[in-house]
């Protein structure tokens, strides 16, 4: 059943977006300026992928790059229909829809944003159900079927069109790419067809991201247990920071905390999102479980790089938005980020 | 009894790991160390574990974190990380601290030598008891006399065990200085103020036939463990050697008591085997002998009736007198003492004197009545004096005043008095001298009085004899002196109211 999203919605959307994207997929606080813009003139109509033609062509938009620059550096978001124009004329295709690449952080407002901008309809969906460090990361990708053909935007109005590459190059290659370019790039990749989208994508993510959104506005003001119990996730610890390392490279980051009431000591290890967390040495979550960190004061959702010594924080795992299957769950899961755990 | 495990700390603390490095959960140092394992991931731990493990099979950190995690779980009591003592990740120094688990990195070339030296250093006690052991095994094989088998103990364990009554009487071996009397109810080992307990267990299991203790000279689990298992050693031998005493003991009564009997019948016929079998169990007939017979009235409960021959024996051996022996004799008991001579008077008066004291310090509900024989030679003459001895007994048991000890001689000199009281004139001299003395209630004073005098004016033994304090007696003196007007230090006096007392019948009831 297609519905329309608005202006209205925008608030809650980039709260859950922020939650979903477990502590990384860059802050939507910027974008949800520009969608609030974007939208005061225009709605867009989000079909689910059933309701998609079966001709029916989708190119999931995005950003790609270090989403911290986006604080700093002006993105165009013609940049997102100037990379799935390009796109599209390589593929030599009109497409239907716009599809968003992950549901976790700002790229789930800037596939709102580039179906706004090409008045397009929006498919409820995502390919991640979360937020990955990497764009081979999506669940089409782990199944064989790759992001490229691709293009990439630049503020510059430089635009790169990646034909084809393999699995192992194509990460380096377009995060080389859109470093030249700023930093931050928008991406157009993933020309699926219908089909294509209904077999590989998460169906639904976008609808549950704004539930969880609203669940998160309604209850924000509520006691942090409360405010944990809305969101149906798991309190795994209400923690003080006692010390936190960066990620540097492929070696992850770690971040210890001391529970305020019983004195655990809890890890928290991560790359740009949190990748797992242990109580006492004993691990209690870890990717694909979306971990969020909320502060325990001002209830905001924090980033992997807010935990600063002295913070004290909620961490919860939040129930799966859509569950990944499991023939390809070990490509996404911890052991993929080189970690063993029980 | 926590003799078994060794404190970690005092492993970490050792020559081995003194170069390396803590990074927490010292507090964990009390942990026991059982065995010293090679661990990869944690899931090989056992108990007692002190862990050792490559830092790179520990990095990245979080792994290291669910390794401590796992070790603690497992009850290891430590983790020795080898590699360069580079900070570890705060987390896994705040585990440390949390769970009390020790964690050390030490940067050793040679972790193969270092494993087998550390395995070494923490069985060293084991291989040092294990020798300890055998030697103790080797030395008491053979061995089977109680204090041969505790000094080839002390020998072997270099420290003085003493063996004990179930009741905590030293048998053989140093006394115990104890501030307090030994917890010995349950048959389990232990430590108690300062000494290593095992009991010596029979073959009923439940209760101890005796203990043996040992002064711990160390707090070290090892030494402690030593003793303790050197204890475990000597009990079986000791308990065999109890069995064989006890077994000799029994025999040995049934021969003395048959001989006794044997003796005392034939009299001046004493045949040749007796004399023989006497020889054998010790007892020199040929010599000069003095009996001693005591009758208890006052019929001791059970245990005490048992163990009193052997105390009495005891007392008089502490006053300077060594009885041959004590048996069984009509309804008491007959013991005797030897000397090569005949024993001149005043030996025999101060033996009689040391037998009275000795019965005042017995409780007086025993209402021991003693009687000792003159010395005669030879096995006739044992069976004399043993017959005087028994009639003296009696003699001293028709008294009133304790301690009710009498010499055979005494038969004549009682006959003496007999008459003088008997006589109208000492009466009427009595009751007239006395009389002063009989307006007390009760013949305190008279009662006093005739202590005094029987007591050889000694106002302290007159004072055990009626049972008052010595003070109540010189008060009481004083008031006698006082009513009748005469000085007690005059012996004339003495003797002329000792007479007057022992001429006035009384009722029996001492003053007290």
């Amino acid at each position: 059943m297609a519905w329309t999203l608005t202006r209205w919605d925008v608030r809650a959307l980039c709260a859950g977006a922020d939650l979903l994207g477990g502590g990384g997929g860059g802050d939507s606080e910027v974008v949800e300026q520009l969608l609030d813009a974007a939208l005061r003139d225009t709605e867009v109509t989000v079909l689910s992928a059933d309701e998609l033609p079966e001709d029916g062509y989708v190119i999931h938009a995005g950003a790609l790059g270090a989403p911290d620059v986006l604080r700093e550096l002006h993105f165009d978001p013609q940049d997102l229909a100037r990379a799935a124009t390009a796109l599209a004329t390589h593929q030599g295709v009109e497409p239907t829809a716009v599809g968003i690449i992950q549901v976790g952080g700002l790229n789930a407002p800037l596939g709102v944003l580039a179906a706004a901008l090409q008045g397009l309809p929006l498919v409820d969906g995502d390919l991640m159900g979360r937020a990955f460090p990497r764009v081979i990361h999506t669940r089409p990708a782990q199944r064989g079927l790759g992001p490229a053909p691709l293009a990439l935007a630049g503020p510059e109005g430089h635009l790169v069109v990646v034909h084809e590459s393999t699995q192992h190059t194509l990460d380096p290659l377009i995060t080389g790419i859109a470093a030249e370019m700023g930093g931050t790039v928008a991406i157009a990749c993933h020309a699926m067809t219908a089909p294509e989208v209904r077999e590989h994508g998460l169906p639904g993510t976008l609808s549950r991201c704004l539930e969880l959104g609203r669940a998160f506005l309604r209850a924000r003001t509520a006691g942090t247990h409360r405010l944990v119990e809305a969101l149906g996730a798991t309190l795994l610890c209400l923690a003080r920071v006692d010390d936190t390392v960066e990620a540097n490279g492929d070696a992850p980051g770690r971040t210890t905390l001391t529970s305020a009431d019983g004195g655990e000591v809890i890890r928290v290890d991560h790359v740009s999102e949190f990748l797992a967390v242990s109580v006492d040495g004993r691990s209690v979550a870890s990717v694909p479980t979306v971990v969020a960190a909320i502060d325990a004061y001002s209830h905001r959702v924090l980033h992997v790089g807010d935990l600063t010594v002295g913070h004290t924080v909620a961490l919860c795992s939040l129930p799966p938005v859509a569950p990944w299957p499991l023939e390809v769950l070990t490509k996404v899961d911890i052991s993929a980020f080189g970690f063993e755990v029980d | 009894m926590n003799l078994g495990m060794v404190p970690v700390g005092t492993l970490l603390d050792g020559p081995e790991l003194a170069a390396a490095r803590w990074h927490g959960g010292r507090e964990g140092a009390h942990r026991g160390v059982g065995d010293v394992r090679w661990v990869v991931d944690g899931r090989e731990a056992q108990p007692g574990d002190l862990a050792v493990t490559p830092a790179g099979a520990a990095a990245p950190g979080y792994r290291l974190d669910a390794l401590l995690r796992r070790l603690d779980d497992a009850g290891g009591c430590g983790l020795l990380l080898l590699g360069p003592g580079a900070d570890l990740a705060r987390s896994t120094v705040l585990l440390a601290e949390r769970l009390a688990f020790p964690v050390l990195t030490l940067d050793h070339p040679e972790p193969v030598r270092l494993l087998q030296r550390l395995t070494l250093e923490l069985h060293e006690p084991d291989s040092v008891r294990a020798t300890t052991m055998d030697h103790l095994l080797r030395t008491l094989a053979g061995l089977d006399d109680g204090a041969d088998i505790l000094d080839a103990a002390a020998r072997v364990l270099r420290a003085r065990p003493t063996l004990l009554t179930a009741s905590g009487t030293p048998i053989l071996g140093p006394v115990p200085e104890l501030e307090r009397l030994a917890q010995l109810e349950a048959t389990v080992a232990h430590i108690d103020q300062g000494y290593v307990w095992h009991p010596v267990v029979g073959r009923d299991r439940r209760s101890a036939e005796a203990w043996l203790a040992v002064p711990e000279d160390s707090t070290a689990p090892a030494r402690r463990g030593a003793l303790a298992a050197g204890l475990a050693v000597m009990a079986p031998f000791v308990l065999g050697w109890l069995s064989r005493e006890r077994l000799r003991a029994d025999r040995d009564a049934v021969q003395r008591r048959d001989l006794f009997s044997e003796i005392l019948a034939q009299g001046a016929a004493t045949s040749r085997s007796t004399v023989e079998r006497a020889l054998a169990v010790g007892w020199p007939l040929s010599t000069w002998h003095t009996a001693v017979h005591v009758l208890a009235h006052g019929t001791p409960a059970g245990s005490e009736r048992e163990e009193l021959p052997s105390l009495f024996v005891r007392e008089l051996r502490e006053g300077g007198w060594d009885s041959v022996d004590i048996q069984a004799s009509g309804d008491g008991w007959s013991l005797w003492i030897d000397s090569a001579k005949e024993p001149t008077t005043g030996s025999v008066r101060t033996f009689l004197g040391g037998v009275r004291r000795l019965c005042n310090r017995l409780p007086r509900q025993w209402e021991l009545s003693v009687g000792v024989g003159r010395s005669y030679e030879g096995a006739e003459g044992l069976a004399r004096t043993v017959g005087e001895a028994k009639d003296a007994a009696l003699l001293a048991a028709s008294h009133d005043a304790r301690p009710r000890v009498e010499h055979f001689d005494a038969l004549g000199v009682a006959r003496l008095l007999a008459t003088w009281q008997q006589s109208e004139v000492t009466r009427s001299f009595a009751e007239t001298v006395l009389a002063p003395l009989r307006e007390t209630p009760g013949d305190t004073l008279l009662a006093t009085l005739r202590a005094y005098l029987d007591h050889g004016a000694a106002p302290g033994e007159a004072a055990a004899a009626l049972g008052v304090h010595r003070n109540t007696v010189g008060l009481r003196l004083q008031q006698i002196r006082d009513r009748l007007g005469v000085d007690l230090s005059d012996p004339t006096l003495r003797l002329a109211l000792h007479i007057a007392v022992r001429s006035l019948p009384h009722d029996g009831a001492e003053a007290g």
